[in-house]
């Protein structure tokens, strides 16, 4: 590359190397995955203990997720260790989910005054906009459509009672995290 | 009537520029991933990250990954800045040129 070149030439190659620029969405994927798929069977199995009546139903909530959790941020942790290039997509995005785990974070602290009755439809609007702001950034219409079926979920949640809210929150997952998440490991690089 | 001379001497050279435009897309990148999209030779790679890096156009972090050494780039303000010079300088060039 060390042969001399005009200006043509200059901003071509400029252009190329930009344009060449991905996101790889695979790896992406894997978060969607394990948070669906473990707030999906979180859900239900909540839901199945409140049908028989269990008292201690929604214990499984802090033995789930905190584990999830540390799955999650020992993946990161060794995505970030591994990665060979770090986008400016892959930091808004996780500026983005930082955000989301704050804003849950004071909803879950939320509802010890308002009652989940009303924190659940809530955190289920948050699950429709992580996905769909993400779906938007990616350009992955899964993502955003799962994103905006989350949203109606929550607001069927707002009429139903708790129980069943728990339904609406498996549901919710299931458009906007599992679906897309098996969709996106097959989605060629944005 | 500007000319070549105008032109930042360190950008206009291929693998440079190609670093740099590399660099100015992402907001890291490490050597791994430089020698692959831009086609150099490692120790030519190496040679011109150098030069860049001596006259601030960016950084570079060398850590360990496990037992494996990594070196990350980005591109400095500096860096962004001369980039975008330079294609201004490029874009008046090819205007006024017959």
């Amino acid at each position: 590359m060390e042969k001399p070149f005009n200006e043509k030439e200059s901003l071509a190659l400029i252009h190329s190397m930009i344009a060449g620029t991905r996101t790889n969405l695979r790896e992406n994927s894997v978060f969607y995955l394990l948070w669906g798929w473990t707030v999906f069977l979180t859900a239900l199995a909540h839901y199945v203990l409140l049908l028989l009546e269990n008292p201690w139903s929604f214990v499984v909530w802090p033995i789930a997720m905190p584990l999830a959790g540390m799955v999650s941020i020992l993946m990161g942790r060794k995505q970030e260790r591994e990665a060979v290039v770090k986008t400016h997509l892959d930091r808004a995005l996780n500026y983005l989910w930082g955000g989301f785990t704050v804003v849950l974070f004071i909803a879950l602290g939320a509802s010890v005054k308002f009652g989940f009755e009303i924190t659940y439809p809530i955190l289920i609007w948050l699950y429709g906009l992580g996905t769909f702001v993400s779906g938007g950034m990616l350009r992955f219409q899964p993502l955003v459509w799962g994103g905006v079926v989350a949203w109606l979920l929550g607001i069927l949640a707002i009429l139903l009672p708790f129980e069943q809210q728990l339904l609406c929150v498996a549901g919710a997952i299931l458009f906007s995290y599992i679906i897309p998440g098996h969709l996106l490991r097959r989605a060629p690089d944005a | 009537m500007p000319d070549f001379a105008e032109l930042d001497p360190l950008l206009h050279q291929s693998l440079r520029l190609a670093v740099m435009s590399v660099l100015v897309s992402v907001e890291s990148a490490d050597f791994v991933y430089l020698k692959e999209r831009t086609g150099a030779t490692a120790g030519n790679l190496s040679v011109q990250i150098d030069k860049l890096q001596e006259a601030g156009y960016i950084q570079v972090v060398k850590d360990f990954v496990g037992k494996r050494p990594r070196t990350n780039c980005s591109i400095t303000a500096q860096g962004r800045d001369a980039l975008a010079a330079y294609v201004t300088a490029l874009q008046t060039y090819i205007s006024l040129k017959p």
